[in-house]
């Protein structure tokens, strides 16, 4: 149900002269055509959205400070209602304009350059300029508290440059294949109001903050000077937290609130269907159940344990259980509707408790071993019931796994020192480029970049680092394809089923359309009552 | 009475020091890395290893305690390692929450448990004092958040007269302040009014066997005289010692209440900071409790002496 053209779409004269492009050199393809207009947003039934109202929604998480880069569940909610891009993706990971025009790769893709949008101001009223793209890059590559993830995403371009300031020049060792993933992700900020980001925003969006406690809630009110003319609709947006599931749904059904984010998935299940309420998978899965496996301990490091494991897992079971059947069950790393996803492949790992006992007593294991899964139900509610069918079902085959249920600080911790045997994770951006998601989920790095699971393969960094840096993407999918194949054999990455987050709103809402991780572009939204 | 106060406030300081130092040394023995936590399940250890020296925990623990401690002498608790914002702005903004609720609560508590305790007390065995143990043994046994979610059930989903959470500062706009107070002071109230009621209720059996009390009856002084000047006056001195623990225990937030009604109090703060090992929130707000409950403890002692003239606060004496 989520908006995916939005108002930004190519028109069809762009569209056909990218194509003519396409066909001589990949890279000017996704290069944007001068002539990119916004289009007028979309209305019910052929009316006019109507202005004004406040629209309140909230979540179980609550966010820690209004910083446009530190990509959190709990941010997602407002990051795009404070803060623009210089380009957002479409469904089909294609750049559509925002606060950038006009694109254009250099003939050997190692640099990338934007016109942006004139006449743009951030909510302090200084004109947003080439300067303040450097300046927010340099600002999301480095870590820092603010800015704590997706680094290495950034960090993907070496250089950033202002030659003039409608003007912004990127720079790359390689070619970046996932380059828009990066512009799409980097949200822009005021150089000069970035000091405040524990009090104030530092963005250009359709909404600015009035008042911030963090945890509690976030006030926002249209912001009147912003680029797009006669959005955004509504006056205010107000995000708020409430931490018990139970309290959250009360607060819609009691019409306290216009929507909630993320709620429980069986609340999603239960709510499908009420009357005045729309339940919206947003932007689809963002994210991937999977069992991880260490494959330094014990019996584990045997990839026929591992494989059998892979075998004896009930992944229908567990989308049905603990999923509340919201989603489908995969064992490949991207879900259907990625270029990445190799549907040929999903039967590899069927249900087969017979085969998991095969492979057990050809690794030397005929009566099965004791191992622990770790996981985290405060960190990802879903997490423990998955985890307890899949003890359930490696009971089946002789494997007796204890639970590791931890708060998430713990988990976190003894997740990324490889502190584990199994553990239930959840990895992210899926739903983005298949390189991005490869840069952004540490726990899938090999032994020599630290990551937890302990595997190391020179075949698989040569795969993932030619297809990051290879532009064209018919070269890149049979890399992935080769990527895929590896993990399915070796089994330390289990896939069970996509992490997707709900919106669930009051049906006089229009205009709901999102980002690759489901956070609402605000400035399109009206309410019709 | 003045040496005696500052007596006691003196005596605050070194325990306040021994506090800090107890809740700063067993807030690090935690397991749990806050840089670890800030950077997310993503991060490589090179991020964590930079969010780390850039939140200032690569430094020795006596180096950040004393850093610490040198700030509260300048009464700067220091900010958040999360979202960066002052502590004292976070726990000024969470106390005032916390304060209203659990005046609230308490002030439900002593209307329904005073009278309920007199009287189960004065009619001892009756019907009456059978409901009331029964009300005292319902309002033990169900559990606070259960409570509260049937109370939103009822007053905000199906008679739609009161809102299902949150908080609107009744300074600002009263009416609505005081609707979104209500459902979890009587969540918390009920509770508290069950421990009040009971302890009432044997204080004054105790009292009214007394013979000053036998002889405020033989001297023709109305019943209510007897009960409520001889009796109650002299069972409140350990009924106000509940009160205040029970005060001082509210003022730490009541984590589940707040939860369950988005109730922007310290629990809640204190919880969250702890899941996310945000440091110095928890220190600061934790070394703030401890001074409130030093406090509260010093208003009880005050208290008793008002209310018993044998009790005399200074030693050596009554």
């Amino acid at each position: 149900m989520g908006k995916d053209e939005g108002p930004f779409s190519l028109t069809r004269r762009a569209l056909l002269l990218a194509g003519a492009g396409a066909a001589a050199a990949p890279l000017l393809a996704r290069g944007a055509p001068a002539t990119a207009q916004p289009a007028p947003a979309p209305s019910a039934a052929g009316r006019p959205p109507k202005r004004g109202g406040s629209f309140s929604m909230a979540r179980t998480a609550g966010g820690r400070d209004l910083s446009g880069v530190n990509l959190t569940r709990a941010n997602f909610a407002f990051i795009r209602s404070l803060y623009n891009s210089l380009i957002h993706l479409d469904k089909d990971l294609n750049p559509q304009p925002e606060l950038a025009t006009a694109w254009r790769f250099s003939p050997d893709g190692l640099s990338l350059t934007l016109t942006l949008r004139p006449g743009v101001r951030f909510h302090s009223g200084r004109e947003l300029t080439a300067e303040d793209v450097r300046f927010s890059w340099e600002f999301a590559k480095d870590p820092s508290p603010l800015s704590p993830n997706m680094n290495r995403l950034f960090r993907q371009i070496r250089e950033v440059n202002a030659p003039d300031k409608g003007t912004v020049e990127l720079k790359f060792d390689k070619p970046c294949a996932n380059v828009f993933d990066i512009l799409d992700t980097l949200c822009l900020f005021d150089r000069t109001a970035v000091g405040k980001l524990n009090s104030s925003d530092a963005g250009s969006g359709p909404f600015m903050v009035t008042g911030f406690t963090p945890g509690v809630e976030i006030r926002m009110r249209r912001f009147d000077g912003y680029w797009e003319p006669g959005k955004p609709y509504l006056d205010e947006y107000i995000v708020k937290t409430i931490p018990d599931d139970a309290a959250l749904m009360l607060n819609l059904e009691t019409r306290a609130l216009d929507a909630v984010w993320a709620p429980a998935l069986h609340e999603v299940a239960r709510m499908k269907g009420a009357a005045g309420l729309v339940a919206d998978p947003g932007a689809g899965a963002q994210g991937m159940f999977h069992l991880m496996a260490s494959v330094t301990k014990g019996p584990l490091a045997s990839k026929k344990v591992r494989q059998a494991i892979n075998h004896a897992i009930n992944r229908e079971r567990c989308v049905r259980t603990a999923l509340a059947g919201t989603i489908e069950s995969t064992c490949l790393m991207w879900p259907r509707g990625s270029w990445a996803y190799f549907g040929e492949l999903e039967g590899r790992y069927p249900y087969d408790l017979g085969k998991a006992k095969a492979l057990l007593a050809e690794a030397g294991y005929p009566g099965g071993f004791e191992t622990s899964i770790l996981l985290s139900r405060k960190d990802n509610p879903p997490q423990f019931p998955l985890a307890q069918i899949i003890q359930g079902d490696l009971a089946q085959i002789g494997v007796r796994a204890r639970l590791e249920d931890l708060e998430a600080a713990l988990y976190i911790s003894r997740m990324q020192r490889g502190e584990f045997e199994l553990c239930v994770h959840n990895y992210g951006r899926v739903n983005r480029d298949p390189g991005t998601t490869l840069a952004g989920a540490a726990p899938l790095y090999p032994k020599s970049e630290k990551g937890p699971i302990g595997f190391d393969s020179a075949d698989f960094l040569r795969w993932r680092d030619e297809a990051v840096t290879t532009l064209d993407r018919e070269k890149r999918k049979p890399l992935y394809r080769k990527i895929q194949e590896y993990f399915l054999e070796e089994s330390f990455s289990m896939p069970i089923a996509g992490n997707q987050s709900f919106w669930l709103y009051r049906d006089y809402t229009r205009g709901m359309w999102y980002s690759r991780e489901s956070s609402p572009f605000m400035g399109d939204v009206w309410l019709d009552r | 009475m003045w040496a005696y106060l500052l007596r006691r406030l003196l005596q605050m300081i070194p325990v306040i020091l021994l506090s800090s130092f107890l809740v700063f040394l067993l807030l690090h023995l935690v397991p749990g890395d806050p840089a670890e936590t800030v950077a997310g399940p993503d991060a490589t250890p090179e991020v964590i290893q930079a969010i780390r020296e850039k939140m200032g925990l690569d430094l020795p623990l006596p180096v950040q305690y004393g850093i610490w401690l040198r700030n509260i002498a300048r009464a700067d608790l220091g900010e958040s390692y999360l979202s960066r914002i002052p502590v004292v702005d976070l726990v000024g903004h969470a106390f005032p929450a916390t304060i209203q609720l659990a005046l609230a609560a308490l002030a439900l508590a002593l209307a329904i448990s005073l009278p309920l305790g007199v009287l189960a007390a004065v009619r001892q065995g009756s019907k009456l004092d059978l409901l009331v143990q029964g009300f005292t043994a319902l309002g033990l046994g169900v559990p606070n958040f259960w409570l509260g979610i049937l109370l939103i059930l009822i007053f905000a989903l199906a008679l739609g007269i009161l809102p299902p959470g949150g908080r609107i500062d009744p300074l600002q706009q009263p009416l609505l302040g005081l609707k979104t107070l209500l459902l979890p002071a009587v969540t918390l109230g009920i509770h508290i009014s069950a421990v009040f009621t009971r302890f009432v209720r044997v204080a004054m059996l105790e009292v009214l066997h007394e013979d000053y009390v036998r002889t405020a009856r033989a001297k023709g002084l109305q019943e209510r005289v007897v009960v409520i000047r001889h009796g109650l006056r002299s069972a409140l001195v350990p009924v106000v010692t509940v009160v205040g623990l029970q005060f001082g225990r509210l003022l730490g937030g009541a984590v589940v209440v707040e939860s369950v009604f988005a109730w922007p109090g310290v629990g809640r703060l204190i919880i969250q900071a702890v899941e996310q090992r945000d440091y110095t929130v928890v220190q600061a707000a934790l070394l703030w409790l401890v001074v409130v409950f030093l406090l509260i403890n010093l208003l009880t002692d005050i208290a008793y002496a008002f209310l018993d003239p044998r009790i005399r606060l200074t030693q050596g004496r009554g």
